[in-house]
């Protein structure tokens, strides 16, 4: 322990050479000033602390307080000795306890029976466990969904046309497939022709040729089978201008008559089924 | 606590309440160790981490139906092969391995939608073998659509050691575009023994033909 210097500020020690440019001169220890409590606001002379509670306004003075209660002098109080309770009492009696609340009798809670209680606890904790799993699974869910959304189909009228991407898409017709390959059809299924008719809306799709959209036939079921293209449009659409794909599908033949053509942007989405596309009624 | 106001005397403490008996003590020590220990073991189902993406994986033997939600296949045939000609529209592919091809015919239809099916073995220690690319993929039912309503057949080219054909499976799986849980995928049984293997291996067929 060093001896104390009154004009140490305890942080450094004062320098030791004469004063220079890299050293000033040691600093001259300020005085104290108040900072706690805060001095008084100069129009204020009062103390702004609540505790204890400032006089409000001009109120009369409250009347002094009457003092404890004197005991009444009635008969003698009994002789010391501890109080036996009564067999049903309690030790401190709800009455007793009531007198402090406004006089007005407080329901006292009574003690489920046992099967009771635990059945509420059993129930108690399924229904955590529930709202648990149920969390969890929904978490979980809306993660999924944010990642791929739900599809949304787009249904269009027979012979109508309608917009997905960057193209404007119109059904012209399904048929039955061309001789040379509805002739070596098994006799389940039946080989069909599509032919949809695509106007480019914008520069970016010009080339549908090149990226083609995904084609399906879909059944009422929701079953779905591949239509490929088989007679593509030039590889380079101008835009406003129209393109014609041929299409080829194989399709169950007792469903030859129902299925409609599905447009799935791309094959990735087709995949995972998510996002806008468009179903074609016939 | 404060004295009521008539003077009486502090009331006593209350008495602590009766206790339970020694049994029933023990019983609920008991039912909370059984709980706490079932906590436990019930940890045992929560997969590990780096399994949570294992795909699900249904078994079945050689030539037998075997079902997922999105599709079902079977194994219809297995043949070994010492070097595979491919037919093509103009020319022919030969391919050579100094091992052997294992040819599967595999038959496969989809539940709802078109899919494309992608196959690897799996031998009895543990390796994984993808179809060679000795064979062009073309000529394979990895690049053919398995569609619903019907069953389409094709085959898978594996070029594997001769040892390592004992045991082995053939799995086929629908490929995920992203990443994944839950990847379904068909496990079939070769039902090769080691004699088995051996004695179809002898019999290997030179310029196994299929077209491409």
């Amino acid at each position: 322990m060093t001896e104390q210097n009154p004009n140490d500020t305890g942080v450094w020690g004062p320098p030791v050479s004469e004063p220079s440019w890299f050293m000033p001169a040691r600093r001259i220890p300020r005085a104290d000033t108040r900072v706690w409590p805060p001095p008084d606001p100069a129009g204020d002379p009062r103390g702004t602390s609540t505790v204890p509670i400032p006089v409000v306004g001009d109120r009369p003075p409250s009347r002094p307080w009457p003092g404890p209660p004197t005991p009444p002098a009635g008969p003698p109080a009994p002789p010391p000795g501890p109080p036996v309770p009564g067999p049903g009492e309690p030790p401190f009696s709800a009455a007793e306890a009531d007198a402090g609340h406004g006089g007005r009798p407080r329901r006292r809670r009574r003690a489920l029976p046992g099967p009771v209680k635990v059945g509420l606890q059993l129930a108690g904790a399924l229904a955590l466990a529930a709202a648990l799993l149920g969390v969890r699974g929904w978490d979980a869910y809306d993660r999924y969904r944010q990642t791929d959304p739900a599809p949304v189909v787009q249904r269009v009228a027979a012979g109508q046309a309608a917009t997905l991407e960057h193209a404007r898409w119109r059904l012209l017709g399904i048929g039955p497939g061309p001789e040379q390959m509805t002739s070596s059809d098994p006799p389940d299924r039946v080989t069909l022709q599509i032919s949809v008719e695509a106007t480019v809306l914008d520069d970016k799709g010009r080339f549908l040729n090149i990226s083609p959209p995904a084609f399906y036939l879909g059944d009422r079921s929701g079953r779905t089978w591949k239509a490929l293209p088989w007679k593509s449009p030039p590889d380079q659409i101008e835009p406003g201008s129209a393109g014609r794909f041929t299409l080829i599908s194989s399709v169950p033949r007792p469903l030859a008559g129902q299925v409609e053509l599905e447009v799935w942007p791309n094959e990735r989405v087709a995949k995972e089924e998510s996002g806008p596309y468009l179903r074609f009624r016939r | 606590m404060i004295d009521p106001p008539s003077g009486r005397p502090a009331a006593p403490a209350p008495v602590s309440p009766r206790r339970a008996p020694a049994w029933r003590r023990l019983l609920h020590v008991a039912v909370g160790l059984a709980l706490i220990g079932g906590a436990g073991y019930a940890h045992e189902f929560v997969l590990p981490p780096d399994r949570l993406d294992d795909p699900l994986t249904a078994t079945g033997g050689p030539r037998e139906e075997i079902r997922m939600d999105t599709f079902s296949a079977r194994l219809e045939e297995v043949r070994f092969a010492r070097s595979v000609r491919v037919k093509k529209e103009f020319g022919t592919d030969e391919a050579t391995t100094r091992q052997i091809f294992l040819v599967a015919k595999v038959g496969a239809t989809s539940v709802r939608k078109p899919l494309k099916l992608s196959a690897f073995l799996l031998t009895a220690d543990g390796l994984r073998f993808d179809p060679t690319d000795r064979v062009d993929a073309g000529a394979t039912l990895a690049e053919k659509w398995v569609q619903p309503g019907w069953w389409r057949s094709g085959l898978y080219f594996f070029e594997v050691p001769p040892d390592k054909v004992a045991g082995a499976r053939v799995v086929v799986t629908d490929p995920q575009v992203l990443f994944e849980d839950w990847v379904p995928e068909v496990a079939m049984d070769l039902g090769l023994d080691e004699a088995g293997a051996r004695r179809m291996i002898s019999e290997a067929e030179d310029g196994y033909e299929v077209t491409g």
